[in-house]
């Protein structure tokens, strides 16, 4: 494609609405002629006063915040962190080097799978000593961390004591329909963990969430929960929000 | 104290922070651009969800890859709103969103032609820049947010609209060029 002919595309391009091909001829183009390049700027600095001024959903920051601190384990395009591990699981494979992301898959399997005894076993604890009792005990601990998760849906807040030891202590969030579960993830020193299977309706459960926890974050999965997710948090809280 | 110091910061300045990993860079720069990022892409996705996952992406982006904005070239305003306009176009032209395609189709063949939405000018730029837009034929005007709001080709667009591809153009760029330098005049962008 000839200058002149580039030169009638530029405002079009600034719009982007040309199409794929025209996109890449006028890209090569624009890699090698300054006078293309600026006029193509000033067109793109007009196209941006052409915003509408919208207030962002609060919880906007949230995600990007969450998938910024997850990104040393997400490695997928779109940022949905847990996804992230299996695309570098698909990638690693094909470099012959996937026995150390399997093993962390096992694990990861495997703590699910240990979440999921632990928490019945200590929901049956809990049967017999009224759970309630225990929020209340960790509530009224100030050296306990309340975290509040927001979403769209609803909240739902944790109570974490300094031991590690922590409670479902209210939920705003609706039931499930029948075959899901919410699940809660934790990103512990960057590392993205899967803290509990709550179940379809969360109750006051107990669970352990050890060492300093920067994000949690709770996903919708198939009931038995998931060893990585690919759903968007439906509800996310920040420690240093 | 850091949190007022990132807000004396030059936006390019705070790009180079972003690259040493300083996620208050990236907050503030969210703080700046976040609310006309979202604007944008709901404006022309049309769908808030969709507009979350593209404004998302867009600032995840720049934290991936700040080195991909160069001051040189423009604003970081302009390179986070042309990355923002670029994705959601992609999304209106990829499979995936037949819906979106479907409803803006509907729109395009309501009353309101030649005009995707008659308040939009109204309702989603600054006063100043709708002096400018009031300085431009409408004829311009028109193939002008037909392209940038209903994500339309300047091929479509003259389909759409019964005219000569070329003219489609020479319109989109003439009057791009003749709102650059009304805005220059203005104050609104570089003169």
């Amino acid at each position: 494609m000839e200058h002149d002919e580039i030169i009638g595309l530029l405002g079009a391009y600034a719009l982007d609405a040309v199409d794929r091909r025209e996109r890449g001829l006028i890209e090569a183009h624009l890699d090698g002629c300054t006078m293309c390049c600026t006029e193509v700027g000033q067109f793109l600095e007009v196209a941006s006063e052409f915003v509408p001024a919208t207030q962002a959903p609060r919880s906007l920051w949230a995600r990007i915040l969450f998938s910024v601190r997850s990104h040393g384990v997400a490695v997928a395009t779109r940022p949905r962190p847990w996804l992230g591990l299996v695309a570098a699981i698909t990638v690693v494979a094909l470099s012959g080097v996937v026995v150390i992301q399997q093993r962390r898959v096992v694990d990861l399997e495997a703590t699910v799978a240990r979440q999921m005894i632990e928490i019945d076993g200590q929901n049956r604890e809990l049967d017999q000593v009224a759970p309630d009792r225990l929020v209340s005990a960790a509530l009224g601990d100030p050296t306990s961390v309340q975290a509040v998760l927001s979403g769209e849906t609803g909240s739902i807040t944790f109570v974490i004591e300094p031991s590690g030891n922590a409670f479902l202590a209210d939920s705003t969030l609706p039931p499930l329909p029948e075959g899901l579960t919410y699940q809660l993830w934790a990103v512990v020193d960057g590392e993205i963990i899967s803290a509990a299977v709550l179940g379809p309706d969360p109750r006051l459960t107990p669970l352990r969430i050890e060492g300093s926890v920067a994000v949690l974050a709770l996903t919708v999965e198939p009931v038995g929960g998931v060893v990585v997710s690919d759903q968007e948090p439906a509800a996310v809280w920040l420690a240093d929000a | 104290m850091l949190y007022l110091d990132e807000r004396t910061l030059e936006d390019n300045e705070l790009v180079a922070a972003v690259a040493d990993r300083d996620e208050s860079a990236l907050a503030e720069i969210y703080r700046r651009h976040g609310s006309q990022v979202f604007g944008l892409a709901k404006r022309v996705i049309r769908d808030e969800e969709m507009a979350r996952d593209i404004a998302q992406d867009v600032f995840v982006s720049l934290w991936k890859k700040p080195e991909a904005f160069d001051a040189s070239r423009g604003s970081l305003r302009t390179f986070l709103l042309a990355k923002t306009h670029s994705r959601s176009i992609d999304v209106i032209r990829s499979e995936a969103s037949r819906r979106i395609r479907e409803e803006r189709d509907a729109l395009l063949k309501s009353d309101s032609v030649p005009n995707v939405d008659d308040e939009v000018w109204q309702v989603t730029v600054a006063a100043k820049v709708r002096t400018a837009l009031a300085t431009i034929p409408e004829r311009e005007r028109d193939v002008i947010e037909l392209a940038y709001f209903g994500g339309l080709t300047y091929r479509e667009v003259a389909a759409h609209l019964g005219m000569a591809e070329g003219t489609v153009k020479s319109r989109i760029r003439s009057g791009l060029s003749r709102l650059q330098e009304s805005m220059g005049q203005l104050g609104i962008v570089t003169a």
